[in-house]
């Protein structure tokens, strides 16, 4: 067998172990993807069914200070109602039905929630006197001093 | 609206049925931070009425969708145009293994339809956001013109830091194409629909482009658009969790 033939065997052993990479590639790829989509909908199925309307939030620590911020977006700003302990926060309102008439239509005006709520563990202890709470627009901020531990 | 001619780019199909030809910015607003992308370019395209001319979708990268609006079926990704000025918007986020095909095919399609300039916008999560009472803005830039704009825009340069997700793709490829591409990152809050960010990349877009866009609009109607991108919020931040979004906020290794 010359060389040359030798060569060319190998190119096509090369191309066929390429071909299996793409492959195992293109089914990772399939797979993963539909499982991102599989968490979406147990999310989504789970937020609908829940009785109230979860609010968005951040929570940023900013070392000795933290500070909540709450979408109070489509709430009736007069019930709303907010409950600090040591490292809870709770967020308690009714929703705004005109609001959301503004906002949508169809299908996604007959899913929406009477109620808001929202209830947030910290990982942190913090000080329930220090607490500030401020509206800015639709955004409810909430500050808090951490507790520092006795010495 | 469905149909048209196909071209097929890096795993996505682009059905191209409008006038697509002209545009010499494309404005990307792809869900990311704070959605301040998906805010400016669906600002743009309500306020300049801009027409969808490109679908973009893919079977086996995208979930299988129709987007309904007045009625008619249309592609979940698609490119609106008026003027000179292009907008990308998408009705769901792209899963993080899809935006490697989704990046390349962008660029190839500013490439082949002699689009100048792409311009990325997203968010840059700031625990000043919430103190600041017009967001700042940074830009990072490849191609000769796109380094002109950012400072023709007055947006700070970014020293350090880590850029994550399909922008820094597009990013790469632009530059390995040869493709003008300017990123625009403006402060915002990072899990909450941002629209003031969106009115700073905005108003930021309308100087490159020379297209007056008001931006009133985007401050008065907060609440109602807060209200309409709440669940596609909720899926973003999936989303960014799972493509290592939080890579962006710490230091990069090197430093002088």
């Amino acid at each position: 067998m010359s060389e040359d033939v030798f060569d060319e065997l190998l190119k096509e052993v090369v191309e066929a172990l390429r071909r299996m990479r793409r492959m195992q590639e293109e089914l990772e790829y399939y797979f993963t993807s539909s499982g991102f989509y599989a968490n979406l909908y147990e999310d989504r199925m789970k937020s609908i069914a829940g009785e109230a309307e979860e609010p968005l939030v951040e929570i940023r620590d900013l070392g000795d200070e933290v500070v909540i911020l709450v979408d109070i977006s489509g709430v009736k700003q007069e019930t709303l109602d907010v409950r600090v302990g040591d490292d809870k926060v709770e967020v308690y309102g009714l929703i705004d039905e005109r609001k959301y008439e503004e906002a949508f239509t169809g299908w996604h005006l007959h899913v929406r929630k009477k109620e808001f709520h929202g209830s947030y563990q910290l990982p942190f202890m913090i000080d329930p006197e220090s607490v500030k709470v401020e509206k800015k627009g639709s955004l409810l901020v909430i500050r808090a001093r951490k507790k520092t531990a006795p010495s | 609206m469905l149909g048209g001619y196909r071209e097929e780019l890096g795993g996505f199909t682009y059905h191209l049925y409008g006038d697509y030809s002209g545009i010499e910015y494309l404005v990307l607003g792809l869900p990311d931070v704070g959605l301040v992308g998906a805010i400016t370019g669906l600002h743009l395209i309500r306020e300049l009425k801009m027409k969808d001319v490109v679908g973009i979708d893919s079977y086996t990268s995208m979930p299988p969708v129709v987007v309904i609006h007045n009625s008619e079926p249309m592609y979940p990704m698609r490119i609106y145009r008026q003027g000179n000025l292009g907008v990308l918007l998408t009705d769901v986020p792209v899963a993080p293994p899809a935006i490697p095909g989704l990046a390349t095919s962008l660029v190839r399609f500013a490439k082949m339809t002699g689009v100048k300039m792409l311009i990325s916008v997203t968010g840059m999560g700031t625990p000043k956001r919430i103190e600041a009472e017009k967001p700042g803005m940074y830009a990072l830039a490849v191609g000769r013109e796109a380094e002109i704009d950012a400072g023709r825009i007055g947006a700070s340069k970014v020293d350090n830091g880590i850029l994550v997700g399909p922008y820094a793709l597009i990013l790469k490829e632009a530059a390995r194409t040869g493709v003008n591409n300017l990123v625009l990152m403006v402060e915002s809050f990072v899990d909450l629909p941002d629209p003031e960010a969106a009115a700073v990349a905005v108003e930021a877009v309308s100087k490159i482009t020379g297209v007056q866009v008001d931006t009133k609009k985007l401050v008065e109607e907060a609440e109602k658009l807060k209200l309409r991108l709440k669940e596609l919020m909720r899926e973003t931040k999936n989303v960014m969790a799972k493509m290592g979004k939080s890579y962006e906020y710490r230091p990069p290794l090197i430093y002088t």
